[in-house]
């Protein structure tokens, strides 16, 4: 995984000097994509569950960054607040599985799993189903695969190094590090399976319908990693990452070869393409290796791959393996499709201003290298290398004889791989119509509702987007009217009760105080009637008073 | 020397107040001696706290540089000062944002003699309340740090500034009769007869199992109104929005710290068995903050209050944490305060540096500014993702380890709580969004970029956040004594 990252990257990052020359953040996007290196490469190397997901979560940071490059456009800019969200939701999962192990096994080291998956006891399917879940985020397997087409947004080199050879494959990757967690619980495994097998066969439907040569990529990205689960969901972490690794090169060709030709015709129509082989030959040659490499056919790295899961998927039972088939039908089918458009026939319509020639050799060595890598790279897993892949992985050497496994299962593969790039040929190179008009007509339905990708785009924004947004303006108004309010209200009530206070204490405290003034005021008015300041009307009062005092004690006595 | 050295936290705690002293007697004119002399007393406070930093002894006993004098007789009050592992980040803390804020207070415009007199005494009283280690004096420095944050608010605020700090004032005020109330419980009913904090906790309180309820709950009114917690928060967004930039930095980065801070130093210690009780409340008040807060910050429009709203959030770790009652779960919570105190203080000055030039705070009014202010564009795109928790900065730290903590707890809680990180983000890249991308308006054609004063204010919070994102034991190894030894005291559990 490592070594897919530096090298596979390296090329990319090459094919970039070309590709993004003349952009005014041009230094920025190299600054980006090395932190992206560093981040990438933390979580390949981490030995640690928590390093892993610091990795994890830079990876995710780069991928934001990079999506939403051309940050002018607004669809870039939301394209990556998708992103990041969407795998912010995985993110939870795989956080809560770590904390789950933190708590039931002690230490999140990715060593002895299967001596934590004891220790977890009955939580060990849940950790396992947690870690999937932020796997699946990440690898953008249903329900959380919306992101990724929205991804292409992003520079094409991003595209074919974040988004098709290393990021979205980490998800993969985490499950295959952790599948001795999953192993002893066939459950785990099977939910694994189910969900890989939903998205791969469900997204390679959609790619066939396309016609956005970027997004046909992206759909085709969701599928194999896709196909890359079921081959893990099947018990096997070696067919898994076998697939991984092919896959890197060959979509990253697929990418790149995209890029050159967007970047000689101006937009990413295929149905306004083609006949493109003459003025790009480079391109077209890698671009159709890589899809046949794709399409299974030996002796190219993805048959190779292919084949292995399609043989541990025998194992799982008849209906995986039938899924598995019609999953590598329709891939070939859909990236024949793509190439035909693109590249066969004639040009369909060539704006007057637009020359299509081709790329720079700083961007087609890259090509051209890693077409090599496509072409020959899946022998380090087959017998005529001697297994070198298993070995130097060190996995499973006690499933090794499983590696003989029916022959016809081999044969299917290639039967199916030429089946779907003949109809792709027959259908858009010679442009027969493949079933009779009224049938045709009458699943023009279904084929609305594959081309609108099934419109869970549109579901999600109903159920999910909108109520979180209507929640958050509720609680908003909730905190302003009635917590706020209530706050407002007592601080009011207390204005008025201070009103009322101060109305008592006017009117009564101060009255009575007040009242008796007043009355101690009057009595002295009163009285001061008396104090006429002559001598005789005061010898006249003391007379009188003691005259009644005298009169008083005799009438007590 | 050697007697400023035995009272070094003294020092420390008033070497503001007499700078805010001197400031009154500087001539109006010399605003430059003004400013020099502000940005110097501060600069020595945060010198003299790092040296505490660098010679502290995690693994001593007991608090230290403590200083102890009989002060009020007859009621026993003492002036009782130390520093331990719990105050120390905090008391760093508050040096820190108090120097960088104070440089970026050359954008207050008029009445600076005022302000900074203001300003510093606020900072002594910060510091006094993490420094107190007796109950009279706490609850002192406790409204010191009110009454100047009262003027600044109503002074030099926004336009609703004089709602907005009596709001505050009356609010925190009203709390704070509470936890008078019981610090004169703990006073009568303690052997001691002591106001000093570690007495109390040495000879407990003689306190029926209700009446230690009531005295926690006090103590919980003025703590909550200060973190704050739901639903006792809506003076923030309106202090946080009106206050001047600066003074947001420390009302955000060190006032919501002094709750906090009353639990780990007042309420745990003292009433241990209540605050075992009282840990379920506390998981659903943290997670009804993190998880309501995040939702009320993205239905805002105003830059300043979603930052406010999103402190409401960020606090619900705080919270979090303490429910837990075990070592992790304490270490995140106290390293919350620290980084949010980082992480928030930045996000402040940065919505200080774009209202000073475009004098409207308004999301919808911005968009496109990461291509014309591109250095601007990428300090905020930083402190945003610090603050929503990306691994590798400070904020993830603290909250994994208060969701680690609480988990084995409280677990449905901590998994609930979890959801608030995906708001969280949602709302912090929708700001992004709204100010930095898609395609510029022409009104900003002019804007020009971050300038080297506000770049200097920025770039050490910059530095705390990488590096205890990547090495948080730096501050964990100081913490950590102090909070075993109270977990020791709760009865919770050390191993975890």
């Amino acid at each position: 995984m490592c070594l897919v990252v530096t090298v596979v990257g390296w090329l990319i990052m090459l094919y970039s000097i070309g590709y993004m020359g003349g952009d005014p953040r041009f230094s920025r996007f190299f600054a980006y994509l090395s932190l992206f290196f560093f981040a990438m490469l933390t979580l390949v190397l981490a030995g640690d569950l928590l390093l892993l997901y610091i990795g994890w979560e830079g990876v995710g940071l780069c991928s934001y960054l990079l999506i939403s490059f051309w940050f002018e456009k607004p669809a870039a800019a939301n394209a990556g607040k998708k992103a990041f969200l969407t795998t912010r939701v995985g993110d939870l999962g795989l956080l809560a599985g770590i904390l789950l192990i933190a708590k039931r096994a002690g230490d999140l080291s990715l060593t002895n799993l299967a001596a934590k998956g004891a220790a977890l006891g009955g939580w060990a399917p849940a950790a396992a189903l947690l870690i999937f879940w932020g796997a699946a985020g990440k690898s953008a397997q249903f329900p959380l695969h919306v992101w990724l087409p929205d991804a292409m947004e992003g520079p094409t080199p991003v595209s074919a190094l974040i988004h098709a050879a290393t990021m979205v494959a980490a998800g993969v990757y985490l499950v295959a590090r952790t599948l001795p967690l999953f192993l002893p619980n066939p459950n785990a495994l099977l939910a694994v399976a189910t969900i890989g097998g939903i998205t791969s066969f469900f997204a390679a439907t959609i790619a066939c319908t396309q016609t956005d040569l970027k997004r046909i990529l992206a759909y085709s990205t969701i599928s194999q990693l896709g196909f890359m689960m079921m081959g893990l969901g099947a018990g096997s972490a070696f067919a898994g990452i076998f697939h991984l690794v092919t896959h890197a090169w060959f979509k990253a060709l697929l990418f790149l070869g995209a890029g050159s030709v967007i970047h000689a015709v101006h937009h990413q129509d295929v149905t306004r393409m083609g006949g493109l082989w003459r003025s790009m030959p480079v391109t077209a040659l890698t671009f159709t290796v890589a899809a046949i490499a794709m399409a299974g056919i030996p002796p190219l790295s993805g048959f190779w791959s292919k084949e292995e899961i399609l043989r541990r998927l025998a194992g799982s039972g008849p209906p995986f393996l039938i899924l598995g088939l019609s999953i590598a039908f329709l891939t070939a089918f859909y990236i024949t499709r793509a190439v035909v458009l693109t590249f066969a026939g004639k040009p369909h319509v060539i704006p007057a201003n637009a020359h299509p020639h081709e790329s720079p050799l700083v961007m087609t060595i890259p090509l051209i290298l890693l077409m090599l890598g496509a072409i020959g790279i899946g022998f380090i897993g087959t017998e005529f290398a001697g297994h070198r892949f298993q070995h130097f992985l060190g996995i499973e050497t006690g499933a090794a004889h499983q590696e003989h496994g029916p022959a016809w299962i081999q044969l299917a593969a290639i039967g199916v791989a030429v089946g779907g790039i003949a109809l792709a040929i027959l259908r858009y190179g010679l442009g027969r119509q493949l079933a009779p008009a009224r049938v045709r007509g009458s699943l023009s339905w279904a084929y609305r509702i594959v081309s609108n990708k099934y419109y869970i785009d549109e579901l999600y924004d109903r159920l999910i987007i909108r109520p979180v947004l209507a929640l958050a303006r509720s609680a908003f108004s909730f905190d302003a009217g009635v917590i706020d309010g209530a706050v407002n209200e007592t601080g009011n009530a207390g204005l008025a009760l201070s009103r009322v206070k101060g109305w008592i204490d006017q009117r009564i405290v101060d009255g009575a105080v007040n009242a008796a003034a007043a009355a101690v005021g009057r009595t002295g008015a009163a009285l001061r009637l008396i104090q006429t300041g002559l001598v005789q009307n005061y010898l006249l009062i003391a007379a009188a008073g003691t005259l009644t005092l005298f009169a008083v004690l005799r009438w007590l006595s | 020397m050697a007697f400023l050295a035995r009272h070094l936290l003294s020092l420390i705690v008033f070497l503001p107040l007499a700078a805010g002293l001197a400031i009154l007697f500087i001539p109006k004119e010399r605003d430059r001696w003004i400013q020099a002399a502000a940005n110097g007393a501060t600069l020595l406070v945060l010198i003299l706290t790092g040296w505490l930093a660098l010679h502290f002894q995690p693994q001593a006993p007991g608090f230290q540089w403590e200083e102890a004098v009989p002060w009020i007789g007859p009621i026993h009050a003492w002036y009782h000062l130390g520093l331990d592992g719990i105050s120390l980040p905090l008391v760093f803390l508050t040096a820190l944002l108090s120097f960088l804020a104070a440089v970026a207070s050359t954008t207050i415009p008029e009445r600076r003699k005022e302000f900074f007199f203001l300003y510093l005494l606020l900072e002594s009283g910060m510091l006094g309340t993490f420094l107190a280690l007796d109950l009279f004096l706490f609850y002192i420095f406790w409204e010191v740090v009110l009454v100047p944050m009262y003027f600044l608010i109503g002074i030099w605020g926004g336009p609703r500034r004089e709602y907005a700090a009596i709001k505050f004032f009356l609010y925190t005020l009203a709390g704070s009769v509470f936890m008078l109330l019981s610090i004169l419980t703990c006073y009568l009913r303690s052997p001691a007869h002591s106001f000093s904090i570690p007495e109390l906790i040495g000879k407990g309180l003689q306190l029926g199992p209700a009446a230690q309820w009531w005295v926690f709950l006090g103590f919980f009114l003025a703590f909550a109104i200060k973190v704050p917690i739901f639903p006792f928060h809506t003076w923030l967004p309106d202090a946080h929005v009106e206050a001047p930039a600066p003074i947001s930095v420390l009302l955000a980065g060190v006032l919501l710290k002094m709750g906090g801070y009353g639990f780990l130093r007042i309420s745990f210690p003292l009433l241990p068995h209540v605050a075992i009780g009282f840990s379920l409340i506390m998981g659903i008040l943290g997670l009804i903050n993190i998880v309501y807060g995040a939702l009320v910050a993205m239905a805002q429009s105003d830059f300043k209050k979603l930052v406010a709203y999103s402190s409401v959030s960020h606090m619900g770790f705080v919270l979090l944490g303490l429910s837990a009652l075990n070592l992790t779960g304490f270490n995140g919570a106290a390293l919350e305060m620290f980084n949010h105190g980082m992480i928030t203080g930045g996000m402040f000055l940065l919505v200080g540096i774009l209202y000073d030039r475009t004098h409207t705070r308004e999301l919808d009014a911005f968009g496109g500014l990461g291509a014309k202010i591109p250095v601007y564009g990428g300090l905020l795109s930083f402190f945003a993702l610090a603050s929503l928790g990306l691994p590798g900065l400070s904020g993830f730290v603290s909250e994994f380890l208060a969701l680690l903590g609480c988990f084995p707890t409280h677990p449905a809680i901590t998994i609930a709580s979890a959801s608030g990180l995906v708001v969280g983000a949602a709302y912090f890249l929708l700001m992004l969004q709204r100010i930095l991308l898609g395609p510029l308006k022409p009104q900003w054609s002019g804007l020009p970029d971050a300038g080297r004063r506000e770049i200097f204010t920025l770039v050490p919070l910059m530095i705390f956040i990488l590096w205890i994102g990547l090495y948080p034991r730096c501050i964990l190894a100081l913490q950590t004594p102090a909070l075993t030894n109270l977990l020791f005291r709760l009865g919770g559990n050390i191993g975890w």
